[in-house]
């Protein structure tokens, strides 16, 4: 549970997810989360995004929810004591670190959709991407979206705030195909909190839910796109 | 009721024992009108084939499904809720209504939110914003296809357009309630099976809904929270 916990953790991460309320009862034995509230996609690399506006401390913001994750699995960890050996409870939760950071270099890979080359090469890409990122000159979603397979498409420049980035991800695979129609798009899919309430609107005050099947069309499109080739 | 053989009941629940949950009744809404139906997710549980009528009537009015749950249960459970912990959260607005396994053989948790009050709901009304269940969709949607281990929603209803006697009258700092039913999934192991949940929801200011959501097996973490309390 560990092992999976930390996975998903790198997995809110590489999607620039925001869940909002982080508490121990909102994710599975399986590591799998539920009850979305106040969520929120985070448009910029931006750690102290945070999602529920009633969050003041920012406990459950973007950059904080590893943490908060691991803290809930301390907490499971602390009721097992109960029956099991503190010693096997506490050697279990010191996989999270290790988990989490493999589980961010391979969600990263693959969000970008190259072939991971190892930990050193795959650290220094992550952190050439996050540099560039948290200069907020571009989103999250259209970053990824412009560099899939790892080489730059479309017309948009990333001139010196990805300078590292450009140099290091030259070296990187492509995983799949950029064959489906999606990556040709002129713009990435993105769940960003205008449209949010722009789809709302519609049903709100005309009863117009044609915007909404739109988009769940769009967003499972998308997925189709970025299914990891067979 | 067309069941395909791909429908397999298994309200494995029941054998953790009456500690774990307590039977509920769901409300009585006014209406029901279904806005969204995960047409992929029912096909994969073999619910794909339920008339309109049919879809209304198990996930607005909640009437059991074949060999399943023979009552919605509120689940207890425990936990912390921005660090604080709270012996007695419980299903506070939702309930479990049926299990379900997968093509993979997991067994799902069909859960809901928005469907009434029960013996957790304290101040609470028990309802959902059908804006609540809209953005429920749009995140386990957008998530389940960024590849995060996520419930899924199942269904949205819209259960009432303003309020009425059979709603409860709205508190006066509380939006309308919804109904919404999550499904999530999740995979037997050793400390317990994955878990998914199914929602319904409907309008907002007053609008209220009803979801369910799919989702992996919620009984680990019941379990977990029995061994807490001995």
């Amino acid at each position: 549970m560990t092992r999976e916990a930390a996975r998903l953790a790198a997995s809110y991460i590489a999607a620039g997810f925001v869940h909002g309320v982080l508490n121990t009862d909102n994710i599975a034995i399986t590591a799998e989360s539920f009850d979305y509230g106040p969520w929120r996609w985070t448009p910029h690399w931006d750690g102290g995004f945070t999602a529920a506006y009633f969050d003041h401390a920012g406990l459950y913001a973007f950059g904080r929810q590893p943490e908060a994750i691991h803290w809930n699995l301390v907490q499971l960890g602390s009721c097992l004591t109960l029956t099991e050996d503190a010693e096997a409870l506490q050697s279990a939760l010191d996989a999270y670190i290790p988990a989490f950071q493999e589980g961010l270099r391979h969600a990263i890979c693959g969000r970008l959709g190259v072939v991971p080359r190892g930990i050193d090469p795959d650290t220094a890409l992550l952190a050439a991407i996050e540099s560039g990122l948290a200069k907020r000159g571009v989103t999250i979603d259209r970053f990824f979206f412009d560099w899939r397979g790892g080489r730059l498409r479309g017309g948009a420049s990333y001139g010196d705030d990805f300078a590292e980035f450009r140099s290091l991800v030259a070296d990187y695979q492509p995983a799949g195909g950029i064959d489906h129609p999606y990556w040709s798009d002129a713009d990435p899919c993105s769940m960003h909190i205008e449209e949010v309430e722009a789809i709302w609107s519609a049903i709100d005050a005309n009863d117009d839910w044609a915007p909404l099947e739109a988009k769940v069309a769009a967003i499972r499109r998308m997925g189709e796109a970025l299914k990891p080739a067979e | 009721m067309p069941c395909t053989s791909s429908y397999r009941p298994d309200p494995a629940i029941l054998e953790l024992g009456g500690a774990f949950y307590d039977p509920v009744q769901p409300a009585d809404f006014p209406q029901a009108i279904t806005r969204f139906r995960n047409d992929r997710w029912a096909s994969e549980v073999g619910l794909a084939d339920l008339s309109p009528e049919e879809w209304t009537r198990h996930f607005g009015r909640f009437e059991p499904l074949p060999d399943n749950l023979p009552q919605p249960l509120a689940l207890r459970y425990h936990g912390h809720q921005f660090r604080v912990y709270n012996p007695q959260i419980g299903d506070g607005r939702g309930f479990l209504f049926a299990q379900v396994r997968d093509g993979a053989d997991r067994l799902l948790d069909l859960g809901t939110k928005g469907s009434g009050q029960t013996p957790y709901s304290r101040f609470g009304d028990g309802r959902l914003t059908l804006k609540g269940g809209v953005r429920e969709i749009l995140a386990t949607e957008m998530l389940e296809a960024l590849g995060v281990q996520t419930s899924r929603t199942f269904s949205l209803i819209e259960t009432a357009s303003r309020w009425s006697a059979t709603t409860s009258p709205p508190r006066p700092d509380r939006p309308s309630s919804s109904g919404c039913s999550t499904v999530t999934s999740g995979s037997a192991r050793s400390s317990g099976s994955p878990i998914s949940k199914m929602r319904t929801g409907s309008r907002s200011s007053p609008t209220i809904a009803c979801a369910t959501t799919i989702r992996t097996w919620s009984g680990a973490r019941e379990a977990v929270a029995g061994c807490w309390r001995r």
